[in-house]
């Protein structure tokens, strides 16, 4: 109950800070009008779309909506901005659970073999890549791959969103960052477990190398695997702007943007409403995966 | 390869030159082939589909698919028959007759009639934001019968017969547009024309589908079966697709410095003719409400300090022209080719700027200024400037902001000294060159006017006269008359007119048919079959 009263702040926080700085920002409509209009087009135009109130009335009335699912209408495409927003929330989401899930496939294996072989060539090539990935952007990996693989060799479209041809390469440029910082993480947690007094016990008792790296050494460096994963989530959902623009894929971050540098309030706001629900849904789950792996994590206790 | 489309038509005439430009200018000579998607590279996201109620790029660029003008324009803006088939302009200028095309229908099967131009010519007027100018003088469109229509004006408007293209008067239809409101934009399904395409699926940040208009009046036109735009937002993304030929073409799709190696690729095919209807002129205003610069010796050695050529060169890569006059060079009709560029020399810049009494100081600086550019415009043109400035002793802060600020900068809180806009001339000076020298013109709050605050009663009586002058030979003395006082009296230099580029497939044919550029109807386009 005290979660769900301060997601429902953190909500309310978000929206506050938004639709305050974003009016701070400029006037929207002297880019929604032509040049040639006048002032009185102007004033007419605040006047439609509610921005010649005060602000605190603008933003009760924008509550008030809020609570009957009313986000009201985008400026520049003039349709409703919540379903606009959410309908643009399957390529993101789509893009980004499949850039977490190559980051999973590359980062923890990897990670894994790099801690059971210290020095090893698992170890020392993940070296690289962990550097290379976490100083590479991944709009500058996504022009790489488009070069190579698009342009040069011909085996996937440059861009768009389609089947999953489109997908491979946002989703890798993408998980790039994720990946290398997994690989790291993984490889950290499973040297100290590796460490412990029980994988020692373990050990003498005769259990084999495999069952000690699975199911004692990383099940229980998984807490911080889980966590950082999931945090990456959110990260992966704002990063993907970058990559978005790069391969022209309709998503969430780049509708946001536009909705920024076009003072396009209502997306705006329907935006980080949305992002925040999103964010502390998968918070949520989060912390029910580590309770559910984690018997020391326990509500209420 | 790059050639201009207007030389390209002159070596036709020529003759024999076909068979020296292979890959194009075969098209000339060949059958057009039916069939096939057209992959359409756009940017920005759009937001108006139609310019019915708008100015806005897009809906200049994607409207004219579906809703088609009464005219359409050949290079040099000669009117040419589309929903109009033959025009009458009454000697006074009062009365323009139209007879329009039997047997057009909309998208939606019913008749295209003399009712849907009137309602159209008063739709503009009252909501598109230069309709609002152009059409201004009218006070009637008579409809004697349903293939009649004539335009009754209260004084003449000569600009009139220019403005009647697809992309800046599209003809709408009159049962579907007066069930919404004037400043509302049609929805998906309400968005019909006359045009060649039909307007099928909208996705916001993906993509348009349009699909061939199997009744267009004009068989066996269009030949397409299908464009598909897409929105790319990202150059290097838009020049990746273009060189795999998932695009087939794009307006600008690169930076200027990423055009080079476009025009190497073999497959490609470079058009930088400068389409007449957009007018693009470049201008350095200066704000005469700054003491220094209302000095008329100061703003002569800002115009000598400046090497046109050299910018063209520098800030455009070679795509665009000097154009020395406040008409620009890219409307030849009315631009006076006797005015000249003042020339670059900075020696005498110095000497003007000494006797006017700023003298260097320690610094080495005579005096400072703010410079704005408009963002439309690429940061070059602002360096250049200001080093253009340094080397004769005028500092310039450049104010590098984006367009909300710059607009509110520079007309409403008039917080600068020189600004470098980019004021189109469109395809008539009285619409797209008066709103920079009216002094009616100046108003604060009010973008793109009268920037400089310029006010010379004789100017005035020019663009007011040449605004109403029926007589196109007495037109053009005004317009003569104007260019050399305004050149001479300098409340701007006139720099350059920046070219535009349209990259496409050399499979594609006929993508500019006219001074409209990419922005008519690709109704004449057709692919050659995939090699």
């Amino acid at each position: 109950m005290r979660r769900l009263a301060g997601s429902v702040a953190t909500i309310l926080l978000a929206s506050l800070v938004i639709f305050v700085l974003i009016r701070l920002v400029g006037d929207p409509t002297h880019l929604m009008l032509p040049p040639e209009a006048t002032d009185d087009d102007r004033a007419l135009l605040r006047q439609e779309l509610g921005l010649d109130r005060p602000m605190v009335v603008q933003y009760a009335t924008f509550l008030f909506d809020l609570l009957r699912g009313d986000m009201g209408e985008s400026f520049s495409y003039r349709q409703p901005a919540l379903p606009l927003v959410i309908s643009m929330l399957p390529p993101s989401l789509m893009l980004a659970g499949a850039a977490m899930l190559m980051a999973v496939a590359l980062g923890v294996p990897w990670g894994l073999l790099a801690a059971y072989r210290p020095d090893g060539w698992a170890d020392r090539t993940g070296r690289v890549f962990a550097v290379l990935g976490q100083s590479g952007p991944p709009f500058f990996v996504g022009l790489l791959l488009i070069r190579l693989l698009s342009v040069n060799w011909r085996l996937l479209p440059t861009s768009g969103y389609g089947d999953v041809t489109h997908l491979v390469m946002p989703a890798f440029a993408l998980s790039w960052y994720s990946a290398a910082g997994l690989l790291r993480l993984t490889r950290a947690s499973v040297t100290e477990a590796l460490r412990s007094d029980y994988i020692l016990t373990a050990r003498i008792k005769g259990v084999s190398d495999r069952a000690v790296l699975l199911r004692h050494a990383l099940r229980n460096a998984a807490l911080p695997i889980i966590t950082f994963t999931s945090s990456q989530f959110g990260i992966l959902l704002g990063s993907a702007v970058s990559i978005e623009a790069v391969f022209a894929w309709p998503g969430f971050g780049k509708l946001i943007v536009d909705a920024i540098s076009q003072l396009d309030y209502t997306v705006v706001q329907a935006g980080v409403v949305v992002a925040a629900v999103l964010f502390i849904a998968i918070n949520l789950c989060t912390d029910i995966l580590c309770a559910a792996l984690d018997p020391r994590i326990r509500l209420g206790s | 390869m790059t050639l201009h489309r207007r030389d390209l038509n002159r070596l036709l005439l020529a003759g024999g030159a076909a068979a020296a430009l292979p890959g194009v200018a075969r098209a000339a000579g060949e059958t057009p082939v039916a069939g096939g998607t057209l992959n359409w590279a756009y940017y920005p996201d759009p937001s108006a589909i139609i310019a019915i109620n708008t100015s806005s790029g897009t809906g200049q660029a994607i409207g004219p698919k579906v809703n088609e003008g009464l005219l359409w324009y050949d290079y040099d803006l000669n009117p040419q028959p589309l929903l109009a088939t033959a025009w009458t302009i009454s000697a006074d200028g009062l009365r323009y007759t139209f007879h329009l095309r039997a047997g057009v229908k909309w998208h939606d099967g019913r008749d295209f009639t003399s009712e849907d131009v009137a309602f159209t010519i008063f739709r503009l007027q009252q909501a598109h934001p230069r309709g609002r100018i152009t059409y201004q003088n009218v006070i009637a469109v008579n409809t004697p019968d349903p293939l009649t229509a004539v335009i009754v004006l209260s004084k003449p408007a000569p600009y009139l017969i220019t403005a009647l293209g697809s992309s800046e008067s599209p003809i709408v239809p009159k049962h579907v547009y007066e069930t919404f409101k004037p400043e509302e934009q049609p929805k998906l399904e309400q968005t019909i024309g006359t045009g060649p395409f039909i307007l099928k699926e909208w996705v916001p940040g993906s993509h348009l589908l349009f699909v061939r208009n199997p009744n267009y009046w004009d068989a066996p036109k269009p030949y397409l079966d299908r464009i598909i735009l897409r929105v790319i937002l990202d150059p290097a993304a838009r020049a990746a697709a273009l060189e795999t030929g998932e695009i087939d073409i794009g307006a600008n799709p690169v930076p200027l410095a990423d055009v080079a190696r476009l025009k190497a690729n073999p497959k490609l095919i470079v058009d930088t003719t400068t389409y007449a209807y957009s007018g693009p002129q470049q201008q350095l205003f200066f704000n005469l409400e700054n003491e220094v610069l209302q000095n008329r010796n100061v703003r002569l050695a800002v115009a000598h300090a400046l090497d046109l050529q050299k910018l063209v060169n520098v800030a455009l890569f070679g795509y665009g022209d000097v154009s020395p006059s406040p008409v620009s060079v890219a409307l030849p009709k009315w631009y006076d080719p006797s005015i000249k560029a003042y020339p670059f020399d900075p020696k005498l810049a110095q000497s003007l700027l000494d006797e006017a009494g700023y003298r260097r100081g320690a610094d080495g600086v005579r005096f400072r200024v703010r410079l704005a550019r408009n963002p439309f415009l690429p940061s070059s043109y602002s360096d250049f400037v200001r080093q253009s400035l340094a080397a004769v002793g005028i500092g310039a802060q450049i104010i590098n902001v984006e367009l909300s600020t710059y607009l509110k900068i520079v007309y409403t809180d008039r917080a600068w000294d020189l600004t470098i806009e980019s004021l189109s001339n469109t395809f008539d000076p009285s619409l797209g060159v008066q709103r920079a020298y009216w002094s009616k013109n100046f108003k604060v709050g009010l973008v793109f006017s009268n920037a400089s605050k310029y006010s010379n009663p004789e100017v005035d009586a020019l663009l007011e006269a040449a605004a109403i002058e029926p007589d196109e030979a007495k037109r053009r003395a005004l317009w003569y008359r104007f260019q050399a006082i305004i050149h001479h009296d300098l409340p701007g230099v006139d720099l350059v007119a920046a070219g535009a580029q349209i990259v496409a497939s050399k499979r594609v044919h006929n993508f500019a048919p006219g001074a409209e550029g990419i922005n008519y109807s690709f109704r004449d386009i057709w692919l050659s079959p995939a090699v």
